[in-house]
């Protein structure tokens, strides 16, 4: 068997390497996502002051510092029997929103848009933000770092620091918002909105009038029939930060809709032995492998997993952006990879336009902003939707109040299963025998890049180590072609 | 704000990545009579860009975990260096070079003179508020020659 090797995957958070099987005529046979494991998470937990926990966990990851944030302190408001009042559900939630609008943004224009406003056959030098500037303008990359900015200045005007926010608290948040700083994220939430509709109205010109792109997200090679997973609210539309989980299948039927706590009931991770990182999927399906299918339990989150699993969007711009995106592909569930840009956008202008929303509402700068716990200690699952999809925390708090035992589910985790399925169906498209050229291998990797996946990992490597290898095995597993991108 | 800026990176719960936040700790005294101002970064990317403004010269010091050179190594690099970097090239952290001529291009002061700085480190994927026992001894040794580097670059 031979086996193409790229290592590791650029323009992404923390080490991966995907892996490529061939078979003895060249075909691709496997191809296998490969991340390695963050050790000691749980045991690093064990006996702190719970707490603590909103803290510790939005450090490990940079770019989900808010949703980890959240989940944790969701966990802990079921844990300590302290749900929060109703103006601190709105501030978190407003907050969230900031965490989405420079999420997403830096998402599409940053990681997406080298793949897809540039597109994956131009030269290495023009795939990066400055190739996008040549083909959007520098007005729009003027745009895209001010409404970044602002997303970032939401969450810090509540959360205390942008970053690493340390308002989330059992039961509420630590402090009100002041009409002054109402004003100010109502003026930038207004911005984002027209900011999000640019940004959609760049990708129908961009991507959508473009016919190669078009037979991109509309090839049948790429599209996969998964379960969809999403939290939504009480009339099945997106939620970000709250509501009941709903699985909707490759039928578009509804699977499953169940609250957070329930969450052992449908989902199980199984241990595969290529991958440090376990596979979920969901139990009452059974695991049949890397496949698709109503009989494999393998689920989608994300962008494209919310839309899917949901009927809706709960403000009306969004609801339009939505509404036209399936009437555009004609399926729900869409299944092609690279529509997660698409709905990442429509999310862009729904977490804009509910920041707007939420700045409005008189009850915004209430100062009942935490209850009381309840009780010292306690079982606690808290469920959130990180920009990159569902996120699930699970501690158990002794009486002392301290922490002993947690268990994550990240988002990345969720997609295992889907992000290889999409590897190997792209590659398999587009990779064959000892022809590898650095354009193929982008679009395998392009694929990847869609979900937006997260490895949280916290070392570097810096020179000495190329951004992009790419090792060819013959069947005897000896290399026999080694490529590099630097 | 002073001419010149010396950021120390790291993740404080993740064991040897927090080499740069204990060199900070250990040097800081230094800042007014460098007449640098010095500061610990938790994150990357564009939020790192946006500290560099106003700055004419930066210098960044980070753990690296190449496999090429011995814990504790202190390696100067040029800031060309960073678009081979894994972490600081990711999408979430983004190519730093790239994202910097954005600024530049989009009006943004930043720096052109900027140095990396990095040392070797080995344990960086387990979740710890300690160095490993063989870089807590070199310690010292790391702040001295982060220190010296400093010193060049005022």
């Amino acid at each position: 068997m031979k086996r193409i090797t790229i290592d590791p995957i650029t323009r992404l958070e923390g080490h991966g390497k995907i892996e490529i099987f061939l078979d003895e005529s060249g075909k691709v046979k496997d191809a296998y996502l490969q991340v390695p494991e963050l050790r000691g998470f749980e045991r690093f937990c064990q006996g702190r002051r719970a707490e603590l926990m909103p803290q510790l966990t939005s450090r490990i990851c940079g770019v989900c510092p808010v949703a980890h944030h959240f989940a944790s302190a969701k966990a802990l408001d079921m844990a300590f029997a302290a749900p929060p009042t109703e103006t601190a559900k709105k501030i978190r939630e407003l907050m969230y929103y900031g965490y989405f609008i420079y999420d997403h943004t830096l998402h599409f224009y940053f990681l997406g848009g080298p793949d897809f406003v540039v597109g994956p056959e131009a030269p290495k030098e023009k795939r990066n933000i400055l190739g996008v500037i040549d083909v959007v303008g520098l007005e729009v990359a003027r745009e895209v770092i001010k409404h970044r900015a602002y997303g970032q200045r939401i969450t810090e005007i509540i959360g205390g620091k942008a970053t690493h926010p340390v308002c989330g608290v059992p039961g509420g948040v630590t402090k009100p918002i002041t009409e002054e700083e109402r004003v100010k994220i109502e003026e930038m939430a207004e911005s984002c909105v027209e900011f999000a509709q640019t940004s959609l109205e760049i990708f129908r010109n961009v991507v959508l009038k473009h016919e190669k792109y078009m037979k991109l997200i509309t090839n049948p090679a790429f599209n996969h029939k998964t379960y969809n997973m999403g939290l939504v609210d009480g009339n099945n539309r997106v939620n970000f930060y709250d509501g009941h989980v709903r699985v909707v299948g490759p039928d578009g039927e509804e699977y499953a809709k169940f609250p957070p706590e329930m969450y052992l009931d449908y989902i199980e991770e199984k241990v595969v032995p290529w991958s440090y990182v376990k596979i979920p999927y969901l139990k009452g399906v059974g695991w049949k492998g890397i496949t698709d299918g109503k009989d494999s339990g393998l689920y989608r989150v994300g962008p494209l997993g919310r839309l899917n699993a949901a009927d809706g969007m709960a403000t009306p711009l969004a609801n339009e952006a939505y509404q036209e995106m399936y009437d555009t592909i004609g399926a729900k569930p869409a299944g092609n990879t690279l529509l997660y840009h698409w709905a990442r956008l429509i999310e862009l202008l729904y977490a804009a336009e509910r920041a707007l929303e939420l700045s409005k509402d008189p009850a915004i700068t209430g100062t009942d902003t935490r209850n009381r716990p309840g009780r010292i200690g306690g079982e606690g699952i808290g469920i959130v939707e990180a920009a990159r999809g569902t996120l699930i925390h699970h501690y158990v708090v002794n009486e002392e109040g301290l922490m002993d035992r947690v268990n994550l589910i990240v988002a990345t985790t969720n997609n295992k299963g889907v992000i290889n399925l999409s590897i190997k169906s792209a590659a398999r498209e587009l990779v064959s025998g000892h022809e590898v050229s650095e354009g193929l291998l982008n679009t395998v990797e392009m694929f990847y890049r869609a979900y937006d996946p997260c490895m949280a990992c916290a070392s570097h490597a810096l020179p000495g180590v190329p951004a992009l290898e790419i090792k060819v095995y013959d069947a005897r597993g000896n290399v026999i072609k080694t490529m590099r991108n630097v | 704000m002073r001419r010149r800026v010396a950021l120390f990176l790291g993740n404080p719960i993740m064991g040897d990545d927090a080499i740069a936040l204990r060199v900070y700790e250990r040097i800081l005294w230094a800042q007014d009579r460098l007449d640098m101002d010095m500061k610990t970064f938790e994150g990357a990317g564009f939020d790192l860009v946006e500290e560099l403004r106003g700055y004419v010269g930066a210098v960044l010091v980070d753990a690296m975990s190449t496999g090429v050179y011995l814990p504790g190594e202190v390696v100067v690099m040029d800031v060309a260096s960073l678009e081979d970097a894994n972490h600081y090239s990711s999408i979430h952290t983004l190519n730093i070079p790239a994202v910097l001529e954005m600024a530049r291009r989009c009006g943004y002061d930043v720096p052109e003179d900027i140095t990396l700085v990095g040392i070797e480190v080995r344990s960086a994927h387990e979740f710890s508020e300690c160095l490993t026992p063989e870089l807590e001894g070199k310690l010292p040794a790391i702040a001295d020659k982060i220190l010296n580097v400093l010193k060049e670059k005022c």
